[in-house]
């Protein structure tokens, strides 16, 4: 990427990031809850955070006026993604430079491949025509569910992205999901 | 700048957005997309900037594909005056100079004054009139080389329309960029129009020069079989035909869209 592209692509992300919060400066409130401890509340706010990024654009059908603008779908998705990325690490950051979570090194990067899983399972459902919402519930539900009954040391929670007993493991689950709800997101995007 | 739209089909599902739509277009040049609702228009338009890549056919900008042709030189004001919650009329400002390399401050500043907007005003709160100057408005001083607005004259008052109409024209001229209007019921006057394209059900019934099509066609009061001339279609108690000859008289913009839509209908 020459300069003058990696100009153009900031830009685009700072203009990107100046529509998210005044659109939906509610996500300032999720934002305080990314300052709690590793909880299934943390979990709670990540999902909820996740569905109201582009999966919310998505199902509202919102989409097009980011696409009246010079931003491609492809730059929509990075972007929206990117931000989700910045607001946790910022999280994690910020309750670890407070003192509030001495281990934030380890919720950060349980959030981090939390959040990639549940933003692709709610655009995957909100880009099937579906709510942002559902699908993330169900698929918690699921998760927790399942990985209590199996119990500690089975391999479902090694690779479950909410208990995340081998976080690689966990991770490489996320980023399928990511590459499977971008594929997705593209195909179905376009009749939108 | 040049747009070529050549066999251009795009199909959702089962479903049929465009047809088969071909026409060119030459730098400078204000072109009208004329139909009635679902007739391909908006489909048309988010195909040529490429929001929507086509199903079958192409589209050439300045002899390359679409996708090579920057987003920043294509500015569009989205159909419905959709705007961003809670942005004002200074966000747009200065998004619209991050995004647009060539965002012309001045030019803008200028309409601000010229219309009275305040700044400060939530653009989603502002009446429609407005809100659909503002987007058209704030789209030119991106100074894109393709500009694709939608009823930009719909809801504004007939002062605005012809301030609307000098800026769109000097703006062709100065920097021969070109202009795609969408229009339902053909509010523009004219004499700002160079070219049309008329749509119906998706399929392409005509696309012409202005001037060309009213040397080629005329309205007469019978359509008679012996006559040298094609018919097209009705206009209440005339017909509209198409011919070289110098019969009947001349038609007027709006008779060529009535003849041609209501012949296809036929």
């Amino acid at each position: 990427m020459n300069d003058g592209a990696l100009v153009r692509t900031l830009r685009a992300f700072e203009a990107f990031l100046q529509i998210e919060l005044t659109r939906k400066r509610a996500l300032g409130v999720i934002f305080l809850l990314f300052l709690l401890p590793r909880s299934g509340l943390l979990f709670l706010a990540v999902m909820f955070f996740a569905a109201s990024l582009l999966p919310k654009d998505v199902q509202s059908r919102r989409i097009g006026m980011y696409l009246s603008l010079p931003f491609t779908r492809t730059g929509i998705f990075l972007c929206s993604y990117g931000f989700g990325l910045l607001a946790i690490l910022l999280g994690a950051l910020i309750s670890g430079t407070l003192a509030v979570d001495a281990d934030w090194p380890v919720k950060l990067v349980a959030m981090l491949i939390f959040f990639t899983a549940y933003f692709s399972i709610s655009l995957i459902g909100a880009a099937s025509g579906r709510d942002t919402l559902t699908l993330p519930v169900m698929a918690l539900f699921v998760e927790t569910t399942a990985g209590a009954a199996l119990g500690a040391g089975h391999p479902f929670r090694a690779f479950s992205v909410f208990y995340q007993e081998e976080p690689l493991y966990a991770g490489l689950v996320a980023l399928l999901l990511l590459g499977a709800a971008y594929g997705h997101y593209l195909i179905t995007g376009r009749r939108l | 700048m040049s747009l070529i739209v050549e066999k251009v089909s795009k199909r959702f599902g089962e479903q049929v957005g465009l047809h088969d739509v071909s026409f060119i277009t030459g730098p400078g040049e204000i072109v009208v997309i004329l139909g009635p609702n679902g007739s391909g228009k908006t489909t048309l338009m988010r195909t040529v900037s490429g929001e929507l890549p086509p199903s079958a056919g192409y589209i050439r900008i300045d002899g390359g594909p679409v996708s090579r042709f920057r987003r920043s030189a294509v500015a569009s004001s989205g159909d419905q005056r959709s705007v961003f919650t809670g942005f004002t009329a200074r966000d747009y400002h200065r998004v619209w100079k991050l995004l647009y390399p060539r965002f012309d401050d001045t030019l803008f500043l200028r309409f601000a004054d010229q219309f009275a907007w305040d700044l400060s005003r939530r653009i989603d709160f502002a009446p429609m009139g407005m809100r659909s100057l503002f987007l058209t408005l704030g789209a030119l001083a991106c100074r894109p080389q393709l500009l694709l607005i939608d009823e930009p004259f719909q809801h504004i008052t007939p002062q605005e329309s012809d301030i609307l109409c000098d800026i769109l024209r000097s703006f062709t001229d100065e920097h021969r960029s070109t202009v795609l209007l969408a229009s339902t019921e053909l509010y523009e006057p004219e004499s700002l129009i160079d070219r049309f394209v008329i749509l119906k059900n998706g399929k392409l019934l005509y696309t012409a020069r202005l001037d060309e099509a009213r040397r080629t066609h005329r309205i007469v009061s019978g359509a008679g079989d012996e006559a040298n001339f094609l018919t097209i279609g009705p206009i209440i108690a005339e017909w509209l035909v198409f011919t070289e000859e110098d019969i009947g008289r001349p038609p007027t913009m709006r008779e060529l869209v009535i003849g041609y839509l209501n012949g296809a209908a036929d």
